[in-house]
């Protein structure tokens, strides 16, 4: 195995799955990175697996969403199913000793807030999309390659999700 | 689109993302997890003396370069905190300050440690000063563009223009971000208040420039309805004058006809003008 690809692989998917784990655990920092460094640690012991050509980003996202669902079900912080760590933008995970919410110290400004809760009133298929390009920073090749669509459909979809985003935004 | 939206999602995922300093560990365990899971075969350890007998070669030469590199970081108060090479400056301070001896060696040492902090001090002030005057100049240019954006009328032009702006300026704050974390954690502070008053002066531009852009549009609304306006007009004018025009070739026409046969057709022309 290439330890210089492995380099690249990681350097190419650190940031989307970190940020992807962090808004799953609460947004709690500490958490996120000790999930995130499990789930590459993964990906290095499998790495002669994954083939670029097949997958580019399913592969470690894939990973990553079922080390979390483990994580979940092993240490039964929270009740939740496969479908639901998809669909849900954030979920809040009972912290031990005196954190505050991840969320309340992640949301500062109202524009922030209330971003939040538009997106979170969106329909699943709708936020799934506007979350992996603009939240989690993926291209429209790899939304496609998630989502079962063709890149330029992919940017279509997100383009209309932003439009309804603002409009949503400028009547509150 | 809204470039504001696009710029608290923006912030929204620079908050939610991985520091430099997890980063960097991380990518340090990973590296030493790949070592112990792939550890170099004896098949390759010859390949490994070779390299080894190169490596010290070239130790001696790095060696030998520090020399020069550790008189440089010694002498320029351009050397400071931020500094790669300010470990070496220390390092070489202590070991001669551990070769000082006597009270008033020791005190004349302290001095001139006195006027090289100071000397680093009075080189990151100008370098400060330089870098406020390097962000106020790219604000300038900044609001140079913005006004000139004001004067270009096709709405196409002007939304790319405002685009570019809107990019140019996170990728600037994206920059100052990977500065900040790159510098110790004693300073970051004084960069995160210049992030800070950038980002605010960005939030305003965005909602100035969003009015601006509602207002242009309806501006641009209102002249397409004027226009409108006065095309359905013109083609009112028109089917007017077509049906003059029709009208007048019936009655030419009639006034052709022998005598009789005119009074007859003017009757019918009268009427059937009546029926319309």
């Amino acid at each position: 195995m290439d330890k210089k690809k492995f380099e690249q692989f990681y350097h190419e998917h650190l940031d989307k799955i970190y940020r992807f784990v962090f808004f799953r655990v609460g947004a709690k920092r500490e958490l996120a990175e000790d999930l995130t460094t499990e789930i590459f640690i993964k990906a290095l012991e499998h790495f002669g697996k994954y083939d670029e050509n097949k997958s580019k980003s399913a592969w470690i996202f894939t990973i990553a969403r079922n080390h979390l669902y483990n994580h979940f079900r092993d240490n039964r912080r929270v009740e939740i199913s496969l479908e639901a760590l998809d669909e849900s933008l954030y979920i809040e995970v009972e912290s031990q000793g005196q954190d505050s919410t991840g969320l309340a110290d992640f949301l500062q400004k109202d524009s922030e807030r209330e971003l939040w809760a538009i997106l979170n009133e969106l329909p699943e298929d709708k936020r799934k999309l506007v979350t992996l390009k603009h939240l989690y920073g993926y291209s429209y090749d790899e939304i496609g390659e998630m989502t079962g669509i063709s890149p330029g459909a992919a940017k279509v979809a997100v383009h209309r999700v932003m439009k309804d985003l603002q409009s949503k935004l400028s009547t509150k | 689109m809204s470039w504001k939206l696009s710029y608290n999602l923006f912030r929204l995922r620079q908050k939610a993302g991985p520091t430099k300093q997890f980063r960097s560990a991380l990518r340090y365990k990973l590296s030493e997890h790949y070592d112990s899971l792939y550890p170099v075969s004896k098949a390759f350890a010859w390949r490994l003396m070779v390299m080894r007998y190169g490596v010290m070669a070239v130790v001696v030469l790095l060696v030998a370069a520090s020399i020069g590199t550790g008189a440089y970081a010694y002498d320029n108060p351009g050397v400071n905190e931020a500094s790669l090479l300010y470990p070496v400056k220390k390092t070489i301070e202590k070991v001669q300050g551990k070769l000082v001896q006597g009270s008033v060696a020791k005190a004349n040492f302290q001095l001139k440690q006195m006027q090289r902090r100071q000397a680093e001090i009075d080189r990151l002030q100008a370098e400060q000063k330089q870098f406020e005057k390097t962000i106020e100049e790219f604000n300038q240019a900044e609001e140079a563009v913005l006004a000139n954006t004001d004067n270009v009328t096709s709405e196409d032009e002007r939304g790319i223009m405002i685009q570019k702006v809107t990019e140019a300026n996170l990728a600037h704050l994206q920059k100052l971000q990977d500065v900040k974390d790159e510098l110790p954690s004693e300073l970051q502070p004084r960069l995160e208040k210049v992030i800070t008053a950038q980002s605010e002066r960005m939030e305003k531009k965005l909602d100035n420039l969003q009015d601006k852009q509602d207002k242009f549009l309806e501006k641009q609304l209102e002249k397409l309805e004027q226009a409108e306006d006065w095309v359905n007009k013109q083609q009112e004018k028109i089917m007017e004058i077509k049906e003059r025009v029709e009208i007048n070739k019936e009655e030419k026409q009639i006034n052709q006809l022998p005598a009789n046969r005119q009074k007859g057709d003017q009757g019918r022309a009268r009427q059937d003008k009546n029926k319309n």
